[in-house]
């Protein structure tokens, strides 16, 4: 038995001193001291096999090798640690990146948009693109031949179809299949035939509806004012001031107090501390009652903000034609998902 | 829309300066836009809205502002002095002929009028507003127009045929000449003012070139009338002809003005060219319209405001802005609003009028105090998000694109069927809504690779549209995925080779896009495209359900989108998709096989026009042999194989769920299935 702890012994030298990196020592440890495969472990289990009378000193012997073999891995090991890099790895080497893809900008504010609206018990509507004189206008009370169709630069397909002009449509088409109490916001594309520089003649927006007993002008201001501030930062201000849209009554366009300069004036809000962000209101009894609800027994709100406009200020983008040009370099900009 | 500083403190007494002025009206819904200095005075651009038409000029916005600072009024005055003794009615006549299209026509004479250039101070309040002053009568018009926003006209009365004014639908083929010297066809639905013989205005829109003011004009007809806002509307559109005028009469004008205006008009030529106002007005009217009257009851103001606010301030508000009301403690109040306030006409109406004017900021923050169940998103929206991400996670980047394209873009990824068109396009390459995604993406790859990146992977999840069968039935809108990827031979790590994206990059990533929606087994069949390079396409197929396409872009296509490297496109439905997905895609828990695995590696060489799916088939077509997985690793042609012949390697894993498995079992299993390649496909065993 002690010869053959000897030449075990011997091996063990012979491996180590050769050992060049930290995956042969692995190999050492594991082929020698591992619990299950090592050697050594092995020949322990087997010492209730030995003579009783020699079991003590082969016990004594097989633990010392043991122990001797522990401290010089360890050794190998701690010297290896503090070798020079030639030996080690050049760690500042790039490693090996799986190729990641970045969520488009507007996407990516789109799914935060969602979710603060999700979370403040909002549903989420759709509705198509090309939709009807009927959805797009007259049933949010823009009658045939009304001036305020001109605000709208639409776009004309064939067969008295449109590209929808806002999203809008989504609120007719969601109070036609459902009943009041409900919350939803709708976002996607929308067309504009407009060929200024800075407008997309496709662009984003998203369309909050809250149609239910009691809705108040003062529940449409909270429920901006919280999306504004989850959105932006917690201290952003949101101005409410009176205009005209048809299917609102009151109606009101809201601003927010400049994201970037906290309101203080700066390039971006044109020194004024306030953003247009969008338009607001009540449902006109029009439009409840075109679309089968009784406006005396419910009332609502609706407002819609643009996307793209989020996701500039957001990101300071400063020119949308970015948006949607496409570049690689552009679009990794934005990791986040 | 202009309006001048001075011009605006005469008709409203405040001590506001212009900036706060500005700040003032915009928080009462007339909002500034700028403002800028012009000489002594500033001009204001306000953005008025569509519905508040009695805004656009200088005595209805100082009345907003009036009501908004509780100051007074100042209305110029509208009787009609030093009258001659001439009778109008001996001078003139007018008849309305078609009163459903105008419901007023109201008309006053002035003779002994000397035509020149208009005092300094006319002028110059013209020209503060953006108007080139044309003589004393033109410009007089002009200013009641801008000073209390009704349109007026004035004819020559001596050229005026029968002396006489006829407001009549124009005859078939009737044409004017119109003070901008254009001669324009005129409709029958179109209204015009005619003299005796033929059309001298288009009615609300333009006068006639015929009957102009001019130098030698020493007698006046001044028209003030009320005309119907869609006729106007429709007239102006399809003259292609928008004036002050018609953008009043579009928006709905006061038929209670027209004398008031006439009046003031009058008083203003006869100052200003010395002339005499005949005695007695030439009008044609149907009988005034019922006062419209609003039932309003406080506690609905209150209501859908969400705002406490006193009776009192209600009632002060709508009586400020010219309402009359009549409370009544018992019932809702009666408020009858005035008739240049044609944009009143619900409670809702009012409502706004008095938030406007207590202030929106005064009404509270809360939230709407409803309970619904949240419903979360929809499985559809879920699985939308997924293969975003998953695509994501294959390196692609998301882009967005125009849905606008051109009719060839189409056509390249074929659409036969003409695409959906847009009638009214910004350009000509903007022309058809999108049939593919492809396209876009693969103008976004070129710009990126041209922009001397070495590879570029991006996808685009979105919306295409197909034309439905009826042309006024909506387009079919079906959501797709598009992957496009290309670059030059590059190497993606300083430990690997250079190597260029293939085929089977776009296929691995698709299909592991495919698969995280939890899609097992995706089937690629060859195929081909028009603009893919023939045997370097394939059809993507689930469940025997066409999902779509991939392959290598043809070299005419990537020439014709500037690509000067190889380049992969797919593009799956994810409509179709979607359909064959379980209904309930939730990922199950299988159990996991404790048995042991045992592998074998096979090395066969078979002709190369079999596939390795045939290969694949053949393997788990042997009945009987638990097959846990076959892989092919490696594929091989070369001077070791003969010609024709392709060499390929696969492991193919046993594993009995229930049991270990001895190797003779294995070698067993082994032998049946090299048979079965040998049989099925002339496949040999390499080094046999
Ligand atoms: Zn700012």
């Amino acid at each position: 038995m002690q010869d053959r702890l000897q030449s075990l012994r011997e091996r063990f030298d012979s491996e180590i001193s050769s050992a060049a990196d930290a995956a042969a020592l692995v190999r050492i440890r594991a082929g020698y001291l591992s619990r299950k495969g090592g050697v050594l472990s092995q020949l322990l289990r087997t010492l209730k096999e030995v003579d009783p009378a020699q079991r003590p000193a082969v016990g004594d012997s097989l633990n010392s090798l043991k122990r001797y073999m522990e401290e010089r891995l360890a050794l190998a090991e701690d010297s290896l640690a503090t070798s020079p890099v030639a030996q080690g790895l050049d760690v500042s080497l790039p490693g090996r990146m799986p190729p990641l893809g970045t969520a488009h900008p507007i996407n990516q504010v789109r799914r935060e948009i969602e979710e603060i609206f999700l979370e403040m018990g909002f549903s989420l509507a759709h509705g198509p693109e090309v939709e009807t004189d009927y959805f797009n206008f007259v049933a949010l009370n823009f009658p045939i031949d009304h001036p305020a169709r001109d605000t709208q630069d639409t776009f004309y397909l064939e067969g008295g179809l449109l590209l929808r002009t806002h999203t809008s449509p989504v609120q007719i088409r969601t109070l036609k299949a459902r009943k009041p109490p409900l919350k939803i916001i709708a976002l996607g594309k929308v067309y504009r035939r407009d060929s200024d520089v800075s407008h997309s003649p496709m662009f984003h927006q998203v369309e909050g509806l809250a149609v239910a007993e009691g809705i108040t002008f003062a529940d449409l201001k909270g429920t901006v004012l919280t999306f504004a501030r989850r959105i932006f930062r917690d201290d952003t201000q949101v101005r409410f001031r009176p205009s005209y849209f048809p299917f609102v009554e009151p109606g009101a366009e809201f601003d927010l107090s400049c994201v970037l300069c906290a309101g203080q004036g700066c390039a971006t809000c044109k020194r004024s501390g306030w953003l247009e962000m969008g338009g607001a209101g009540m449902v006109h009894p029009e439009v409840l009652r075109l679309s089968g609800h009784d406006p005396q027994s419910v009332s609502g709100f609706a407002f819609g903000l643009g996307v793209d406009r989020i996701a500039m200020l957001k990101f300071g983008i400063d020119d949308i034609r970015l948006l949607f040009e496409n570049d690689l370099r552009f679009l990794h900009q934005f990791p986040g998902s | 829309m202009r309006f001048s500083d001075q011009w605006l403190r005469d008709c409203v007494e405040t001590r506001l300066p212009p900036q706060a002025l500005g700040a003032r009206l915009t928080e009462v819904g007339m909002p500034l836009d700028s403002l800028e200095p012009f000489g002594d005075d500033t001009v204001y651009h306000f953005d008025v809205t569509t519905n508040r038409p009695d805004c656009m000029n200088h005595l209805g916005l100082g009345r907003e502002l009036s009501v908004a600072e509780g100051t007074r009024l100042k209305e110029p005055s509208t009787s009609i002095p030093d009258v001659s003794s001439q009778a109008a009615e001996l001078l003139a006549s007018v008849a309305v002929e078609s009163p459903d299209l105008c419901e007023r026509y109201t008309a006053l004479v002035i003779q002994k009028v000397k035509v020149g250039a208009s005092p300094s101070w006319l002028a110059r309040r013209l020209e503060a507003i953006g108007l080139r002053p044309i003589n004393s009568v033109v410009d007089a018009t002009n200013y009641v127009l801008w000073e209390m926003g009704h349109p007026l006209h004035a004819f020559d009365l001596e050229k005026l045929s029968g002396r006489t004014i006829r407001v009549r639908r124009a005859k078939p083929g009737e044409r004017i000449t119109t003070l901008d010297g254009v001669d324009r066809k005129l409709m029958p639905e179109m209204l015009v003012i005619a003299d005796g013989r033929k059309a001298v205005a288009v009615a609300g829109v333009m006068g006639g070139r015929d009957s102009e003011i001019g130098a030698a004009t020493t007698e006046v007809l001044l028209e003030s009338a009320h005309f119907q806002a869609a006729s106007v509307r429709k007239t102006s559109r399809a003259l292609g002809l928008h004036t002050d005028a018609s953008h009043r009469f579009e928006r709905g004008a006061d038929v209670e003005m027209t004398l008031k205006a006439a009046a003031r008009c009058a008083a203003l030529i006869a100052e200003v060219t010395g002339g005499r106002v005949a005695r007695g007005v030439l009008e044609d009217r149907k009988a005034p319209p019922v006062r419209r009257e609003i039932a309003l009851r406080p506690e609905r103001v209150r209501g859908l405001l969400g705002l406490a606010i006193e009776e009192q301030a209600m009632q002060e508000i709508l009586q400020r802005l010219g309402c009359s009301v009549i409370r009544d403690p018992a019932q809702a109040w009666r408020v009858v609003p005035p008739s240049f306030r044609g944009d009143l006409s619900l409670e809702e109406d009012l409502v706004e009028e008095i938030a406007r004017h207590h202030g929106y900021e005064k009404i509270p923050v809360t939230l709407p105090r409803v309970f619904l169940f949240p419903e979360g998103r929809s499985e559809s929206e879920k699985r939308m998000d997924r293969i975003r991400q998953a695509a994501r996670h294959c390196g692609f980047s998301e882009a967005l694109n125009l849905t606008l394209v051109s009719e060839a873009e189409n056509r390249a990824f074929g659409d036969t069927s003409g695409g959906v068109q847009v009638l009214n396009p910004l350009t000509e390459g903007e022309d058809r809504l999108r049939f593919s995604l492809v396209p876009g993406l693969l103008s976004n790859l070129a710009h990126n690779l041209n922009h001397h990146l070495p590879e570029g992977r991006l996808f685009e999840a979105g919306r295409v549209f197909r034309p439905s069968d009826s042309p006024s039935e909506l387009p079919d809108e079906e959501e797709k995925l598009g992957l496009v990827l290309g670059g030059k031979s590059s190497a993606r790590h300083w430990g690997e080779p250079e190597r260029q994206p293939d085929f089977y990059d776009l296929k691995g990533a698709l299909d592991q896009t495919v698969q995280v929606l939890g899609v097992s087994q995706v089937d690629w069949k060859s195929a081909q495209r028009p603009f893919l390079v023939p045997g370097r396409g394939a059809e993507i197929l689930v469940s025997g359900r066409l999902l779509g396409w991939a392959g290598e872009v043809a070299p005419q296509i990537a020439s014709a989108w500037d690509l000067e490297s190889v380049a992969l496109a797919g593009e799956i439905s994810l409509r179709e998709l979607f359909a064959v997905l379980p209904e309930d895609a939730a990922f199950r828990h299988t159990p996991l096989a404790r048995t042991p695995r045992v592998s074998r590696d096979l090395s066969l060489i078979l002709d190369k026009a079999h596939t390795y799916r045939e290969v694949e088939a053949a393997i788990r077509g042997v009945e009987g042999i638990p097959v846990a997985s076959v892989e092919l690793f490696d594929r091989y042609a070369g001077a070791s194989i003969p010609p024709g012949k392709i060499g390929m390697s696969v492991r193919i894993v046993f594993r009995s769920p229930e049991r270990t498995m001895v190797s003779e079992e294995v070698s067993e299993f082994l032998d049946r299935i090299i048979h079965r390649l040998r049989d099925r496909l002339g496949a040999v065993l390499r080094g046999n």
